[in-house]
């Protein structure tokens, strides 16, 4: 115990050296602290792990988009499909209705489809949202668009078709919604199209010169 | 006290990155100050467990009142702490380099002053930081850096402690849960959000091994995926010109043929015709979408001033593409006509959409529109089919991002 104490005491002068040091230390840590956050946040994005890992994920990458886009091109297919022999299938009205509605319902999930390639892709990681959203808006409203135009027209030819599926409902105004959703439609597959292959540049999905000059200007 | 407070900062949010930091800044330890190691450091062990740095004085009363059993007598704990320093510094010296080097950029937009009393508190007395640090640096630290890093893998051997027990009065009470910083022969690897103890030398084998397979294997990206997408879509495109333009001719003469001479025999036409009208509507329809798309698709409709660029140029492609358009609108334009030709019954019939002498007067035009989209759909057939292999949105799709990066470089450049 004695021997302990003398310890105690002759670690005086040591402990207040260190004690100089702690205030230095001080300073030290909590400019470093606020520093090391920012830096951290900065390492994360500047530094993604290439090499090895990163041709690893590519190569994931690749089968995914592949099964993603086979499912985009399923879907614009029945879309297509749907366009143009909806009108020769109409021997009962539920026919038409059921087309109709699974038509819709593709067109839907196809937007859903186009919005989870884009949360997927590093760019959006990153928070470029806007850059993502430049490059899709035009797809995204034409979609938006198309979609109106086809429930309405839906609606209408449902309406007029329910109680007799092989009657001459056309009037100029249902002529007139017709051409534009069927050209809607063309669009729509075009743009969509575009943007489901233009999703599959790999500068989308890696770190990149062009990706830390985006995020230092919007940074700024 | 005010440096408790900081310190206690630090200590709390570790994981912030932190508590990588300090250590990694150290100077190689000068010789002279290593016999302050054993007395500084119970110092150090107190504020890990009740995070405060208590004053020197009442630092020696508590630890004589905390047991530390296995603490036989000085000598030998001066000895392994001394034994155990010199690997953990030989380590930070080795990571310090990188990370240097890759901060390099960001600390000139962010606070760079923070590092100079960073080196001022080393160099007072450089012993203190990885008594502090030591305890998190284990659990905390040396994983994200060998995620991070390849080459940390590649710890020299002789750093790697095999034997756990090689300081027993470390794993004292104080020290319970963390243990020493040292380099050891496992990599924690981030496996389903949990570290899982992975061999350093077979983690280090299968990223070689990895690596050897993504050099054999010719890489096959999403580029890849979407080019070939993009030509097959071509493929399906030149097809649908050829089979519309043989179907709209083939059409307009069945029309001709059954009108007869000077369209005088215009009831046999919807006769014959009234089967297969819708049908055939449908099939222009889907045809000429399938055209018009591929046909946008060649001049990259997209970037609407190279597409309009190269229509006013009288490109053979822009033309085809507005000519396949106007066909689209044309064509659909006579949906209504179509299906009361679909509908078509005698006029004698109850209910007949076609009374006495309006059949001229109907299918007049729509033969006139059935012409027209024959020609055009030919015309614009004969243009794509001039130059098959032409297709701008697929030189476009990926080169102009290429050329985008030399901008960026310099963009970059002067920023900096």
């Amino acid at each position: 115990m004695k021997s302990r104490a003398a310890g105690v005491a002759g670690r005086q002068g040591p402990c207040l050296r260190a004690r100089e040091t702690a205030l230095i230390l001080r300073n030290y840590s909590f400019s470093v602290s606020a520093w090391e956050s920012t830096r951290t946040a900065f390492w994360e994005l500047w530094n993604v792990p290439l090499g090895a890992q990163d041709s690893r994920r590519k190569m994931l990458q690749t089968s995914n988009y592949s099964l993603v886009l086979s499912l985009q091109f399923l879907l614009l297919s029945y879309d297509l499909f749907v366009n143009s022999f909806s009108e020769l299938l109409r021997m009962a009205p539920v026919i038409q209705l059921v087309l109709f509605i699974t038509q819709d319902v593709a067109v839907l999930f196809n937007v859903v489809v186009i919005f989870l390639t884009c949360f997927n892709t590093f760019v959006f990681q990153a928070g470029l949202v806007s850059l993502l959203f430049h490059k899709c808006k035009g797809t995204i409203i034409l979609t938006a668009v198309y979609f109106a135009l086809s429930i309405s027209l839906h609606v209408w030819v449902m309406n007029l078709r329910w109680k007799n599926s092989n009657r001459f409902v056309w009037t100029d105004g249902l002529q007139t919604l017709f051409v534009f959703q069927r050209l809607a439609a063309v669009l729509y597959c075009y743009f969509y199209k575009q943007t489901a292959v233009r999703l599959g540049d790999p500068r989308f999905y890696q770190d990149s010169l062009w990706l830390r000059k985006e995020f230092m200007q919007v940074r700024r | 006290m005010r440096a408790d407070s900081g310190l206690r900062v630090e200590e709390d949010h570790p994981v912030s990155g932190e508590g990588r930091r300090p250590p990694r800044a150290l100077p190689p330890v000068p010789s002279a100050n290593q016999d302050d190691i054993p007395l500084s450091r119970p110092k150090k062990k107190k504020p890990r467990t009740k995070t405060t740095l208590a004053s020197a004085s009442l630092e020696g009363l508590v630890q004589t009142a905390v047991h530390r059993p296995p603490e036989g007598s000085e000598p030998p704990t001066k000895d392994s702490i001394e034994h155990q320093e010199a690997p953990v510094q030989r380590r930070q010296k080795k990571t310090k380099l990188p990370l240097e080097l890759e901060t390099a950029f960001t600390q000139k937009k962010t606070s760079s002053p923070s590092l100079l009393p960073n080196e001022n508190g080393i160099n007072v007395e450089p012993a203190e930081e990885p008594a502090i640090q030591k305890p998190r640096r284990k659990t905390k630290k040396t994983q994200p850096a060998e995620l991070h890093y390849a080459n940390e893998l590649g710890v020299e051997d002789e750093d790697i402690i095999t034997d756990e027990q090689s300081s027993p009065e470390q794993q004292s009470v104080l020290t319970a849960p963390t243990g020493i910083s040292q380099p050891v022969g496992k990599v924690f690897v981030e496996k389903s959000r949990r570290f899982q103890a992975a061999d350093r030398s077979e983690l280090i084998k299968t990223t070689e091994n990895i690596d050897m397979l993504m050099d054999m294997k010719p890489s096959w990206t999403t580029r890849d995926v979407a080019l070939s997408v993009n030509r097959a879509f071509r493929m399906i495109g030149l097809f649908s010109h050829g089979v519309l333009a043989g179907c709209a001719v083939w059409n307009i003469v069945v029309i001709y043929v059954l009108a007869g001479d000077e369209l005088s025999n215009l009831s046999n036409l919807l006769q014959q015709y009234k089967t297969l009208a819708y049908p055939f509507q449908s099939l222009l329809y889907l045809l000429l979408a399938l055209s018009t798309v591929s046909a946008f698709d060649r001049i990259d409709f997209a970037k609407t001033s190279v597409a309009i660029r190269n229509f006013l140029a009288l490109d053979p492609t822009a033309l085809a593409s507005f000519l396949y358009f106007t066909a689209l609108i044309l064509s659909l334009s006579q949906q209504m006509t179509s299906d009361r030709i679909h509908l078509y019954t005698p006029s004698s019939v109850n209910g007949s959409l076609w009374a006495e002498g309006v059949e001229e007067q109907v299918l007049q035009p729509w033969i006139v529109v059935n012409l027209v989209v024959a020609l055009l759909v030919g015309l614009s057939w004969i243009f794509l089919s001039y130059r098959p292999g032409m297709d701008l949105s697929e030189e476009l799709m990926f080169s102009s991002d290429v050329e985008e990066y030399p901008d960026k470089d310099k963009g970059i450049k002067a920023s900096s």
